[in-house]
Formats: C-alpha cells, sequence, structure tokens
C-alpha cells in the first residue's frame, strides 16, 4: 500500500509530519521538491485501490490544521487551492493518478467527522528564554525581567484568552505595587489608591510574548529599576521567593501575614486568577541584583493555594462613617484615635496619607465626622480575627478649619487596644 | 504468521479515531477481553496517543468473544 502518488503533476512528494497513523500513515502532512505543503487523509478503501485528499496549504494553514484551530475537514472544504484526488492501486504505482475536484464533487464519506480536530502544541511565536538567558538579559538591560509561564489546557497555539490574561496581568501589577509598597514603606496605605510614589517604582511594561506555553515577559518600565536594585526588583524577588514556598512549609501563613492585608489580599488574586487557567504555571525572574529565580505552580497546587490563602488573608475593607470625638493624635507616628459620640466605641489605628493634612489640625476633644476603614485579619493558625482601622478623612462638624499646629497634637491616650463592637 | 488487532486504553479513544479517519466513520467499537496468549505493542502516533496492536497468532479466533458496543 502506498499513500504518495508517483509520478504526478503534484511533484515528487514527501511526508513531513504523521498526525494519524494506523497500519500506516493516515493523516499526514508532505511536500513536494517546490515547497508547496499538502495535508493529506485516506478517504476511501477500495478492493485493489485506495482514495485519498491532498490539499495545498500555505505555513499559517498549516499551523492552524495542526493546533485544531481548523478542523481537518474544513482543510479540504476550504481549501486555499484546489482539491486533489488521489487514486492509488495496492499494486504497484504505475496506475497512480490524480485528479483536480471542485468543492461539490467532495463526497460526505471521504472526509472526517465535522468535529474531529488535530491537538498537537504548535508554537507560534520564539521559545522563552531559559532562567540564565533571562537572567543574561536582565543584566544588559540594566532591569530586572519577570517572565509569567501559563499552560492552558485548551490551547495548542501560543494564543491565549484575552479576557483571562487581562485579569492575570492586572493582579500580577496590583502584587508588584504592595510588594513594593512594603519595600518603600514598613505600613503602606492599607485602603485607597497608593501614593504615586509607589506605582511609579512598580509600573512594570509587558515586554514579550513567547512560546513553550504562553509566556508573558514582563519588564520594569524604563527608568524605574536602577541594575536591581529598586522596589520593583525586591519585589519580584519576594514574589517567587513566596511563590516557591511549599504548601506544607508550617512558614507559609506567617510569610502571607508579613505582606500586611493589602498585599497578602493582592497575592491571593494572583494565585486565584492563575488557577483559573487550570493550567501549570511558573514564575521566572532575572536580574542585576540577585541573578535568577523560578518557581513551579502546579495546577494542584495553585487550587490548594487559593484555598489555603482564603483562609490566612484578609477580607476586603469595611467603610465606617461615623460623628467621633477625636481623644488622640500622634502626626510623627501617624496614629489615630476616634470614640463613636453614640456608641461609645473607640477607635484607633493609621492615619492614611490622604487623612495625613486633617489630622495634623485637628483638635483634640472637638467632634469630627470620621471615615475610617476596617479590615478583618482571619488567622488560620490560630482562629482569631483582628480588626485592623485606618482613618481615611477626618471633617470637623462645624467645617472650620482645624488651626491646631501639627506639633501640638502629640498627646496620646495610654490606653488599651480598641474594643471593637464587632 | 500472526495478525495484529488494534485496541485503545479508552472508548473515547477509539471513537476519537474513528472521527480522524473517513473510512473507518461506519466502523463500529467491540470490547473485549484481552487475557491469554499474545504480545502488546504500544504503536501510538500524535492523534492516536493509546493506540496499541495486539499481536495474535494467524487464524486466533479470540475476537470472536468481543462484543459490539456501537
Amino acid at each position: 500500500m502506498s499513500w504518495l502518488p508517483v509520478g504526478s503533476f503534484l511533484g515528487e512528494l514527501e511526508i513531513v509530519e504523521v498526525f494519524v497513523d494506523y497500519d500506516g500513515p493516515r493523516i499526514f502532512s508532505c511536500r513536494s521538491a517546490t515547497e508547496q505543503s499538502y495535508i493529506a487523509t485516506w478517504a476511501s478503501e477500495g478492493d485493489d485501490h485506495d482514495l485519498w485528499l491532498y490539499a495545498p496549504v500555505s505555513p499559517t494553514r498549516l499551523t492552524a490544521v495542526r493546533s485544531g484551530g481548523v478542523k481537518l475537514r474544513d482543510a479540504f472544504l476550504h481549501a486555499e487551492g484546489f482539491v486533489y484526488l488521489a487514486n492509488l492501486p495496492h499494486a504497484g504505482t504505475d496506475g497512480d493518478e490524480v485528479k483536480t475536484l471542485a468543492k461539490s464533487d467532495i463526497l460526505e464519506d471521504w472526509l472526517p467527522d465535522a468535529d474531529f480536530g488535530l491537538d498537537i502544541d504548535t508554537p507560534t511565536t520564539d521559545t522563552a528564554a531559559s532562567p540564565l538567558e533571562l537572567e543574561r538579559t536582565a543584566v544588559q538591560e540594566g532591569r530586572t525581567r519577570l517572565d509569567l509561564r501559563v499552560h492552558l489546557p485548551e490551547y495548542f497555539r501560543t494564543e491565549a484568552p484575552t479576557r483571562r490574561i487581562g485579569g492575570i496581568l492586572l493582579a500580577l501589577q496590583t502584587v508588584l505595587d504592595n510588594f513594593s509598597a512594603l519595600e518603600i514603606d514598613d505600613t503602606p496605605p492599607q485602603a485607597g489608591p497608593l501614593p504615586s510614589s509607589i506605582t511609579n517604582a512598580a509600573a512594570s511594561d509587558l515586554v514579550s510574548l513567547t512560546a513553550a506555553s504562553f509566556v508573558l515577559g514582563i519588564a520594569s518600565t524604563d527608568g524605574q529599576d536602577l541594575f536591581g536594585g529598586s522596589p520593583f526588583s525586591s519585589a519580584v524577588d519576594h514574589l517567587v521567593t513566596l511563590a516557591g514556598v511549599a504548601l506544607e512549609d508550617v512558614e507559609l501563613p506567617a510569610s502571607v501575614s508579613k505582606l500586611q492585608p493589602r498585599g497578602a489580599r493582592s497575592y491571593r488574586q494572583l494565585i486565584r486568577e492563575l488557577s483559573l487557567t487550570n493550567g501549570d504555571v511558573s514564575i521566572t525572574a532575572g536580574s542585576p541584583n540577585f541573578g535568577s529565580r523560578i518557581a513551579k505552580l502546579s495546577a494542584e497546587k495553585l487550587q490548594q493555594l487559593t484555598k489555603l490563602l482564603e483562609g490566612i488573608t484578609a477580607q476586603e475593607p469595611v467603610e465606617i462613617r461615623s460623628r467621633m470625638v477625636l481623644f488622640a493624635a500622634n502626626s510623627n507616628r501617624k496614629r489615630f484615635g476616634l470614640r463613636d459620640v453614640e456608641t461609645d466605641v473607640e477607635y484607633q489605628g493609621t492615619v492614611s496619607e490622604a487623612a495625613d493634612h486633617q489630622v495634623s489640625r485637628a483638635t483634640l476633644g472637638d467632634e469630627y465626622d470620621a471615615t475610617l476603614t476596617e479590615i478583618t485579619t482571619y488567622e488560620g493558625a490560630t482562629g482569631e480575627s483582628k480588626f485592623v482601622y485606618t482613618l481615611e478623612q477626618l471633617v470637623h462638624v462645624n467645617g472650620e478649619p482645624n488651626d491646631e499646629p501639627a506639633d501640638a497634637l502629640t498627646a496620646w491616650r495610654d490606653s488599651a487596644p480598641p474594643q471593637s463592637a464587632h | 504468521m500472526s495478525m495484529g488487532l488494534s485496541v485503545f486504553d479508552t472508548k473515547e479513544d477509539a471513537e476519537r479515531t474513528r472521527k480522524s479517519i473517513p473510512p473507518f466513520r461506519n466502523k463500529s467499537i467491540a470490547a473485549g477481553s484481552i487475557d491469554g496468549s499474545g504480545l502488546m505493542q504500544a504503536t501510538p502516533s500524535k492523534g492516536n496517543k493509546t493506540h496499541r496492536t495486539w499481536w495474535r497468532p494467524e487464524n486466533d479466533v479470540q475476537w470472536t468473544s468481543f462484543e459490539v458496543k456501537e
């Protein structure tokens, strides 16, 4: 039995790749001496001869068929050129015949099932760099690089759903923002927009898209990463190191807690987004500062990590608006103490950057319309909940400007931690 | 002399192969025991990953114990 016509006007053919083999090639690609590629399928079995369909394909169409983007049947029904029918006798090749078919002459029985598609991984971009190559690039560019490799089980070309990748990129930038904030400030704001001094330092660009699954190349925005010695570089190092911590490591909850509520939530969101791909993920970093790092997260680990993080990270912030008496303030330490006029509940916590100016000009003992955010942190290890308060806005009830100088507001009443009504 | 019988790990794999090759689209799939003598050879291809060939003696009738599923 043969599968390639000999002596026909298709020229001298040779098989390039067999897709389905069943006692010999049944579906394959082949190429003529003049570099024309064809997709071929066994179409019909006869007593003394077989029929084969040949469709010419461009490199792009071949990629689409190979990866399942174009169903095999459509490669013939919607061919880029004529479809050819090869009649190959079982005995010898003297009688090989090839004729051109009109689309209407293609019989249903000669075609694969309508929903059959090949599913062979077909990279359509350059291959991603190895960790050492990434480090070399980072040194040459003088900035930290991060490759996020996502394996999408349903995708066989170097393509990915925009919505899913968009969610991952947004979550990744948020992690970089919050991890950088921890590098810049011991007590970064836990609610509201981050200062531009932080978001500028943490800014990254999508700089490449490469193959071997789907690899997003991220780099510090030009000018922000000074040869690796920047909050961005530290944030990337922090991220890859944390992602590499084993699930069973007893230090994991403590490592997440150190991120503070906002950082922990952003990390949880990134892991959740990655988990939604249902595939394996690896994060590779290269830096002039710390060399190369890689963390591998299997689909199973991502799912387990998502559940674990749900248990140890903080919930979304709750806004509290009420009339309160300012009983303590410390401009230098950015701390406040407020008592609710109606409930007598006391709140103590951190002053946000937005409210810093208002607090510095406030008067102790006066009433204010205060806006706080409350974050509940659930400690998985102890089962206890903690409440963290941030003062976001402080407006005097009379609308009068606060006229006390900042230095005067250093009185701080010694008191027990706030007893929340929650 | 010997003869080979195509077997697959799962019915889904057999159905996928049947869909892919036009002359097989009207063929039936049968299930049966592969206990007993014979040699199993892995004969996969890119689009047919669990295909195996069960080599049996010529004129073997073990296949008659298989039951056609569809």
